[in-house]
C-alpha cells in the first residue's frame, strides 16, 4: 500500500478503560485520505477518549492507532507537524495572549501561516491583544481553529469544534472553513453533535454508541441505506420481506419501522405482500439516522 | 532544545507578576528602617538580614509552589493536551517547565537578595558567617528538593486515585529503608562515610525526580491519572534500584571480618585468650568495627554500637565483657550488655542505662558488677537478678579520675582524682579514697592521699593491701610511692628519681624502668629494700607489658626503626627472650590503664597480641616463645 493509498488515521481494535468503565470497547475506524470524516455519537460515548488516543495523547488500554500511516504513540512528536488539533475543551493556557500563542505556535511549527492566522482571526473578528482565558466560548473555539490551520496540515482533528459557537459562527465553520480544507484535499476528521451542518460537508460518517462503533461508511451509501416505512401490517411482515430494522414502532393500525437495508425490490415485495394493504417509504436525514441508530431503545 | 526553550520562554512570561511580587518585596527591608523602634538597630544589619530572610522565604515558598503546579496544574485542569497536540516531545515540556522554574527562582531570589546585600557586603557577612557561595549552594539545593518533591507530591495528590495509598506506603518504606542504610555506618561511627553516603542517595533521589517528570509526560502525557501510574513506577523503580545499591553497599560496608580492619587497636585483659579488635575498617574511609577475637583460636564475634574499650570492661577471669551500646551515634546514654567470650556467643542487655563515660568493673567471682556513671554515682548490680543493690553518690567535685574494684563480693573501693579548690597550689590533687559496703548500704571514706600533678597513677595488689601511686610531672620523670590501698598512708618513698615507669608486683616488690643516655634498665625494689637491675639497652621507649610466672617481666621496647618484645629475668638480672619486630598490640601492665587498678601475674598460657612492621598479628606465648600467625591486616 503505497503513501497515497494508507488511510489518513486507522484505528483497530481500540480499547479504552477508566478503572472497570469501559469508554472506548474495541473500536475499529479508517479515515481515507482527503476525506471529511465524521464521528457521531451521545455524550460518553466514547468520542473524545477514541480521539485523544488516536492523536497520541492518552494510551489506549489495547488496539492500536495509525495516522498518516505512523503509530500515532510512538510517532506522535513527529506526526504533530502534519497535524492540526482543536480540542473538545478549551487547553491553551488562559494567561496567554492570543498573539502569544501565535509567536508560540510559529516556534513549534515549520509550515507555519502567520498571515493565514491573521486572517483567520479577521474573519472571526477576533482582535490578538485579549488573553485567551478571557474569550468567550465560541471564541476559543475560533482561535484553536485558527492556530490548528495556520499551520497547514495535512489532517485536521476537530473534536465538537461547534461547541459554544453560535449559528452563524457554526454555518461559516462547516460551509467555508471544513469545506475549504476538504477542497483543498485536507483530511478532517471531527466528532460533533451538530448533525445538520455535518451532513453537507461529510464524506463519511461513524457513529459511537456505548463506546462501540456501530456504523462508518460513506454518508451516502449511509443514507441510501436507511429509510422509514409505513405500512398497515403487523411487524413480521418486514422479516418475510428479510429487512433489518433499527427501529420499530406501531403507527396507528400499522407499523413505523427505520430498516438499514432499504432497496426498492424489497420494499415492493413487502408491499405486494397480502397482509399489507398500503405502504409507504420516505427518505431520513442523517439526524434521524443517527437517533434511529444512537438514540434510546435502539438495537445498535 | 528548541522546543523546550520555547516552552521556558512562555512560562517565564507567565511570571511575570512573580517577579514584580519579588521587587516589591525587595524595597520592603529599605523600609523597615525607617520604621520607630527598628531604627535603634544598624540599618545595614537590618537591611541585609530581612533581604535574606525574605530572599530565601519567597524563593522556598516559591519553589514548593512551582513544584506543585508546573505540571500538576495543567494536568488537573485538562490542559496538557495543549503541549501534547503539537510537535513537542515530553521530555522538552518537562525540560522546558522545569528550567523556566529555576530560572523563575533564580531571578526571584536575585531580585530580593541583590539590592540588601549590595546594601552591606561586610554586615552580611558578619551576620550570617557563611560563604556566598555556600549560602548559594545550600539554598539552590534546597529550593530544587521543594520544587521537585513539590512536583512530586502534585502529580500524586492531584490525580485522586487510590494509588495514593501505595505511594504513601511506599514513602514509608522508602524512609526507613534510607535510615537502614545509613544508620548502621552510624552505628560503626563512619560519620564521613555516613555523610557521603546520604549525599550520594540524597543526589540520586534528586536526580531520579529530576528525570521522573519526562518520564511521566512520555508515559502519561495528557492523562492526569496515567501520568501518576507512570510517575510512580518510574519513582519507585528507580528508588528501589538506587536502595538496593545503597543496601548492598552498606552491606559490603558492614560486613567486616578481623582481616578488614586497618591497623586495628587490641584491648587485651589479663587473663583469658579473649580481646578486643577494633579500628578502622579498610576501604571504608572512617568506619569502624570492633571484635571479640579469641587469640587461641581465631574466633570472632562482632560487637556493634561500640566504638572501643573505652566503653567496655572484662571480667577478672577474662570470660566475660560488658560494654555499653549506644542507641544512635549522638546519645549520651545507652543499655549496659553482658556477653560471655565465647564464639557464637550473643550479648545480653542488662537493662542497666549508662550515661556515656561510665567506667565499670567485675567482683573476682563474676557475679556482680560495679560502675560509676559520668554524674560519679556508683552503682554495683546483681548480674544473675539484673537488679540494683547499692547506689551511691561519691561526693567529690570536679573528679578526673576514678579506679574502682571488689575488695571482696560485698565492698567496693574507689579512687577519686580531685583537684584541691581550697589549696593555694593550683597543681595540688588528692585522691580521695572510698569504700562502699553492700551489707550495710554505707559509703565510707577511708582514707586520703596527697598528690602533686594531675598525671596520677595507681596500682593495687591483687590481695587489696598495697597500692603503687605514680605521679608523673611534665619532664616525664615519675615518682613512685607504695602506701596503704585503703587508708593512702605512706608506706615506702620513691625508689628512684630517673624512673620513667614503674609496677607493683605480686610479691610486693616494686618494678621500674629507668633511662640514663638513653640506656635503660629494669629494677626491682624488694619490700626488704633490696635492689635487682636488668640491663635493657638503648631503646627510644620502653614500658611493662605483663607480669609473668617465675620472676619474669614482659617490656615493650622501640628501638631505632622497630618494636621489639623483651621477656626479663629480674631475679637474675639477664633478658631470656628478645622477640625483634614485635609489638605489644594492647595497652599495657602500668598504672594508668583500666576501671580496676589491680595487677596479676598472667597465667603460663597467656598470650599475648602483638603485631609486626608487616601488620600482621600474632599470639605470642612470651615464656616459649611460640609465636601463632592469626590475622594479616
Amino acid at each position: 500500500m503505497n503513501q497515497a493509498e494508507t488511510p489518513a488515521i486507522r484505528i483497530a481494535g481500540m480499547t479504552v478503560r477508566y478503572g472497570r468503565r469501559v469508554a472506548v470497547d474495541a473500536a475499529s475506524l479508517e479515515v481515507p485520505r482527503g476525506s471529511v470524516h465524521a464521528l457521531l455519537g451521545r455524550n460518553g460515548a466514547g468520542k473524545s477518549s477514541l480521539v485523544r488516543c488516536a492523536l497520541g495523547q492518552q494510551r489506549a488500554s489495547s488496539g492500536s492507532a495509525e495516522i498518516l500511516g505512523q503509530d500515532s504513540w510512538k510517532h506522535r512528536t513527529h506526526l504533530m507537524e502534519r497535524i492540526g488539533v482543536v480540542a473538545e475543551e478549551a487547553d491553551a493556557p488562559p494567561e496567554m495572549r492570543v498573539q502569544q500563542l501565535a509567536d508560540f505556535n510559529a516556534r513549534l511549527y515549520s509550515r507555519w501561516d502567520g498571515k493565514a492566522f491573521d486572517a483567520r482571526l479577521d474573519r472571526f473578528g477576533i482582535s490578538k491583544q485579549p488573553r485567551y482565558g478571557d474569550l468567550s466560548k465560541g471564541q476559543k473555539k475560533q482561535v484553536s481553529l485558527a492556530l490548528a490551520l495556520a499551520a497547514s496540515p495535512d489532517l485536521i482533528v476537530l473534536d465538537d469544534p461547534t461547541l459554544g459557537l453560535d449559528v452563524v459562527a457554526r454555518k461559516s465553520l462547516f460551509e467555508e472553513v471544513i469545506a475549504d480544507l476538504a477542497d483543498r484535499g485536507t483530511t478532517v476528521f471531527l466528532t460533533t453533535h451538530d448533525l445538520a451542518g455535518v451532513e453537507a460537508i461529510a464524506d463519511r460518517v461513524a457513529i459511537m454508541n456505548g463506546g462501540r462503533i456501530v456504523l462508518d461508511e460513506e454518508l451516502e451509501t449511509l443514507k441510501a441505506r436507511f429509510r422509514r416505512i409505513r405500512f398497515s401490517a403487523q411487524p413480521l411482515a418486514l422479516e418475510a420481506a428479510s429487512f433489518r430494522t433499527a427501529l420499530v414502532r406501531s403507527w396507528g393500525a400499522g407499523t413505523e419501522a427505520i430498516v438499514s437495508n432499504y432497496d426498492d425490490l424489497t420494499f415492493e415485495r413487502l408491499r405486494s405482500s397480502a397482509t399489507v394493504q398500503s405502504a409507504d417509504v420516505s427518505a431520513m436525514s442523517l439526524e434521524e439516522i443517527f437517533i434511529a441508530v444512537a438514540g434510546e431503545g435502539t438495537k445498535s | 532544545m528548541t522546543h523546550a526553550l520555547a516552552i521556558a520562554r512562555r512560562d517565564l512570561a507567565e511570571r511575570t507578576s512573580v517577579f514584580i511580587a519579588a521587587a516589591v518585596l525587595a524595597v520592603v527591608p529599605f523600609i523597615l528602617t525607617l520604621v520607630p523602634g527598628i531604627t535603634s538597630f544598624s540599618r545595614t544589619d537590618v537591611i541585609t538580614t530581612m533581604g535574606t530572610l525574605l530572599a530565601v522565604g519567597f524563593t522556598l515558598g516559591l519553589a514548593l509552589v512551582l513544584g506543585v503546579t508546573m505540571i500538576g496544574r495543567d494536568l488537573s485542569e485538562k490542559r496538557m493536551s495543549f503541549y501534547f497536540s503539537k510537535p513537542i516531545s515530553a521530555s522538552a515540556i518537562w525540560f522546558g517547565k522545569l528550567a523556566a522554574a529555576i530560572l523563575s527562582l533564580a531571578i526571584s531570589f536575585a531580585v530580593l537578595f541583590v539590592p540588601s546585600y549590595l546594601a552591606g557586603s561586610t554586615s552580611w557577612q558578619k551576620s550570617w558567617n557563611v560563604e556566598l557561595p555556600i549560602a548559594f549552594a545550600l539554598v539552590g539545593t534546597v529550593a530544587l528538593a521543594l520544587l521537585l518533591f513539590g512536583h512530586l507530591f502534585g502529580t500524586m495528590f492531584r490525580s485522586k486515585s487510590p494509588l495514593i495509598a501505595l505511594d504513601v506506603a511506599l514513602m514509608v518504606v522508602t524512609g526507613l529503608a534510607l535510615i537502614g542504610i545509613v544508620r548502621p555506618l552510624l552505628e560503626g561511627f563512619g560519620l564521613e562515610l555516613a555523610g557521603r553516603v546520604t549525599f550520594a542517595l540524597g543526589a540520586a533521589i534528586l536526580l531520579i525526580l529530576l528525570v521522573c517528570g519526562a518520564w511521566q509526560l512520555s508515559k502519561g502525557r495528557a492523562d492526569r491519572k496515567q501520568n501518576h501510574v507512570a510517575l510512580s513506577r518510574f519513582v519507585w523503580i528507580s528508588m528501589a534500584v538506587v536502595l538496593a545499591i545503597g543496601g548492598a553497599f552498606t552491606a559490603w560496608v558492614v560486613m567486616v571480618s578481623p582481616g578488614d580492619l586497618e591497623s586495628p587497636s587490641v584491648s587485651q585483659p589479663e587473663q583469658g585468650t579473649w580481646s578486643f579488635l577494633y579500628g578502622k575498617a579498610k576501604n571504608r574511609m572512617d568506619y569502624n568495627a570492633l571484635f571479640a577475637y579469641d587469640l587461641a583460636t581465631g574466633d570472632s564475634v562482632r560487637i556493634n554500637g561500640i566504638r572501643s574499650w573505652w566503653s567496655s570492661g572484662f571480667s577478672r577471669d577474662g570470660k566475660h565483657v560488658v560494654y555499653l551500646k549506644l542507641p544512635n551515634f549522638r546519645a549520651s546514654e545507652g543499655d549496659l550488655y553482658l556477653m560471655p567470650l565465647r564464639a557464637g556467643a550473643k550479648a545480653e542487655p542488662l537493662h542497666i542505662n549508662v550515661t556515656r563515660g561510665g567506667v565499670y568493673t567485675f567482683s573476682d567471682d563474676g557475679t556482680r558488677i560495679a560502675l560509676i556513671d559520668s554524674e560519679g554515682i556508683l552503682s554495683v548490680h546483681d548480674l544473675a537478678s539484673k537488679k540494683a543493690l547499692v547506689s551511691a553518690k561519691i561526693p567529690v567535685k570536679g573528679a578526673n579520675r576514678r579506679r574502682f574494684f571488689f575488695v571482696s563480693p560485698d565492698v567496693v573501693r574507689v579512687y577519686v582524682q580531685t583537684p584541691q579548690y581550697g589549696s593555694l597550689k593550683l597543681a595540688e590533687f588528692s585522691v580521695e579514697i572510698y569504700e562502699v559496703d553492700l551489707r550495710t548500704r554505707a559509703l565510707t571514706h577511708t582514707g586520703t592521699y596527697r598528690c602533686t600533678t594531675k598525671n596520677f597513677g595507681i596500682t593495687v595488689s591483687a590481695d587489696g593491701t598495697r597500692a603503687l601511686t605514680v605521679e608523673r610531672d611534665d619532664t616525664g620523670i615519675s615518682r613512685a610511692n607504695v602506701i596503704d590501698a585503703r587508708t593512702g598512708q605512706l608506706i615506702a618513698p620513691a625508689p628512684a628519681a630517673t624512673m620513667v615507669h614503674s609496677a607493683l608486683l605480686a610479691n610486693g616488690s616494686v618494678a621500674t624502668l629507668d633511662q640514663t643516655s638513653g640506656d635503660w634498665t629494669l629494677t626491682v625494689h624488694g619490700a626488704d629494700g633490696s635492689e635487682h637491675k636488668t640491663p635493657i639497652g638503648k631503646m627510644e621507649r620502653v614500658y611493662f607489658v605483663r607480669q609473668l610466672e617465675g620472676d619474669r617481666l614482659v617490656i615493650a621496647g622501640k628501638g631505632a626503626k622497630t618494636w621489639s618484645m623483651i621477656v626479663a629475668d629480674y631475679a637474675h638480672g639477664s633478658i631470656v627472650r628478645r622477640e625483634e619486630d614485635a609489638h605489644a598490640s594492647s595497652f599495657g601492665y602500668e598504672e594508668w590503664y583500666g576501671s580496676d587498678p589491680r595487677r596479676s601475674v598472667a597465667a603460663a598460657d597467656q598470650p599475648i597480641a602483638m603485631t609486626d612492621s608487616a601488620k600482621t598479628l600474632y599470639a605470642w606465648q612470651p615464656l616459649s616463645g611460640a609465636k601463632k600467625k592469626l590475622v594479616q591486616f
